[in-house]
């Protein structure tokens, strides 16, 4: 039993190791704090007319940005982060290698999709932490603002995380598709067109039958929980396209 | 004990048919070269053994067991190099090996005897995108080694390196066969290469094995050069071209012969016509041209 734990770890950890020197990284790191920066600056400059008097800044500073990073950047991160981690293996030609390795088919799919989840966590972790540092810097730079109030910090954590558990469908879908696809090209433009054929279909009222809305819809959500209904439907197409993505690694031949 | 044994294995990429029906038997502690013209099928052959593409139940059996049953137990004996090294060149040589440690839940200390054994220690590193070719097949080959593998199986290891590639690959084969006791399966279409290493061999074309057995055996099997010098080579040549195939190189005659016995004949043929020999030889036949004229005659 231990000897299993200690074997995971192992393969997961080689899934890490394989992101040394990639982008995959740094893109985790950079997109949200490039989305934390954006709205520091607009904070710094039209911050008056957008907090509102007696009211603790921190709320409409994180509602807004993470409203803007649900709704468009995070389902392209995802997109990114998936064809990145896939071409890892595509761009040189390891699939041959890692399918002659005494392991499980699906566990070739499992560490890797374990490992993508993981950059997607850090994600929602870097999210709050840049939220949270700019946050601060506003209270020097613009003491007036009062964001001197209680960061919301553990609200703010909880917001990220609902959203990319929101996201569980994008991430299944693109990691199956990239694993699939040599080309970088083919999932991320598939995704990229499913992502802004949602945004143009954000006001329809069967939004809720796209998948890839639900980390916007999941911000609307009055429950200040972490768990509603988009959260849940979004994980089962997760074990779907997993389960999918089980399958076609099990039956993958290699040229 | 056979270590790959494969029955009447076929395989067909879409309609089109790749392998025949080969049966091939490789020996524990053979050094066996799998010859074959571009296209024949080597490497289809070789992605059926590592259970890379899909093969009837029972067609490829190795250390007794079927791939399709036994695939990760028989994938821990065995450690193979396809075509161009598969490696992660964004990262380093060590990096690599620490990376397929880690999948294959391999102790860490044997990178450093790999390191050592390709000659990579000094290397290991530096990102592997700044390895040359041959250094990236060494490191194909720690990479193949890393579980310690009973079998070796490497498709064109020496494929685009320069002589002295080619001499340290040879040695490192050399080395793993007779130090280390592996069974090595080495596909190849430079010839010369698998005569000088392999003590076994097939040949395969068009997806059906058209030779299999010793090295040895294969230039016995088939025809003979007798190399003949004479007072008159040309009358000689009139003389014997009507029952033996003659070629007339420079000062010599090149006569192809069957057996032992057809210098005999044609040594007489020349006495009879009052023909002085000053010189009669067996010349064999080179592997590679014993393979052109098995892979382009049939």
């Amino acid at each position: 039993m231990i000897e299993r734990v200690i074997n995971s770890t192992l393969r997961f950890y080689a899934e890490l190791q394989k992101l040394k020197n990639t982008l995959a990284i740094l893109v985790a790191v950079a997109l949200p704090l490039f989305v934390a920066f954006l709205s520091f600056v607009i904070y710094l400059s039209e911050g008056h007319k957008l907090i509102n008097a007696g009211t603790n800044p921190w709320y409409g500073y994180i509602y807004h940005l993470q409203k803007f990073w649900a709704g468009l950047l995070l389902p392209l991160t995802i997109i990114l982060e998936a064809s990145l981690i896939n071409s890892i293996e595509h761009s040189n030609n390891m699939w041959k290698k890692i399918y002659t390795l005494p392991v499980s088919k699906c566990a070739v799919y499992f560490y890797k999709l374990l490992a993508f989840i993981f950059l997607n966590i850090l994600t929602a972790v870097a999210l709050t932490f840049f939220i949270q540092l700019f946050g601060c810097l506003l209270i020097f730079i613009k003491p007036e603002f009062g964001f001197d109030s209680p960061s919301l910090i553990k609200e703010s954590l909880l917001l990220s995380l609902k959203m990319m558990l929101a996201s569980s469908t994008i991430i299944g879908f693109q990691f199956l598709l990239s694993f699939n696809f040599r080309s970088f090209v083919i999932p991320t433009v598939i995704g990229f067109c499913i992502t802004v054929g949602t945004g143009i279909a954000s006001s329809w009222k069967h939004i809720v039958f796209l998948p890839y809305s639900y980390p916007s819809l999941s911000t609307n959500s009055q429950n200040a929980g972490i768990w509603d209904i988009y959260v849940i439907i979004a994980l089962l197409f997760l074990v779907l396209t997993s389960a999918a993505g089980f399958y076609v690694s099990s039956k993958k031949e290699i040229s | 004990m056979n270590v790959i044994e494969t029955n009447s294995l076929v395989y067909n990429f879409g309609s089109k048919p790749v392998l025949n029906g080969i049966d091939l038997t490789v020996q524990r502690g053979s050094v066996f070269g799998f010859l074959g013209p571009n296209g024949s099928g080597k490497t289809t052959t070789i992605r059926t053994l590592l259970g890379l593409a899909h093969v009837p139940e029972k067609s490829v059996m190795l250390f007794g067991k079927d791939i399709r049953t036994h695939r990760i137990e028989i994938l821990k004996n065995i450690g193979s190099l396809i075509e161009y090294p598969a490696l992660y060149h964004h990262l380093s040589g060590y990096d690599n090996l620490h990376i397929l440690c880690n999948l294959t839940s391999t102790p860490k200390k044997r990178i450093k005897e790999l390191l050592d054994l390709v000659l990579l220690t000094d290397d290991s590193s530096k990102k592997v995108s700044k390895y040359s070719l041959g250094m990236k097949q060494r490191l194909g080959i720690a990479a193949a080694l890393l579980t310690d593998p009973e079998l070796l199986i490497l498709d064109e290891p020496t494929n685009g390196l320069d002589p002295a590639g080619v001499r340290d690959m040879r040695h490192l084969i050399k080395t793993l066969n007779q130090n280390f006791g592996k069974t090595i399966f080495i596909s190849s279409h430079l010839l010369y290469e698998v005569e000088m290493i392999c003590s076994h061999l097939a040949i395969l074309n068009e997806g059906k094995l058209v030779f299999q057995g010793e090295a040895t055996e294969l230039r016995n099997k088939y025809a003979k050069l007798l190399l003949v010098d004479t007072s008159d080579n040309k009358k000689s040549a009139e003389l014997i071209e009507q029952q033996y195939p003659v070629k007339v190189t420079e000062d010599l005659l090149e006569i192809v012969v069957k057996e032992e016995n057809d210098a005999v004949v044609i040594s007489r043929i020349l006495f009879r016509n009052d023909i002085d020999i000053y010189r009669l030889e067996p010349k064999s036949q080179n592997l590679e041209k014993l393979f052109f004229n098995l892979t382009t005659n049939d």
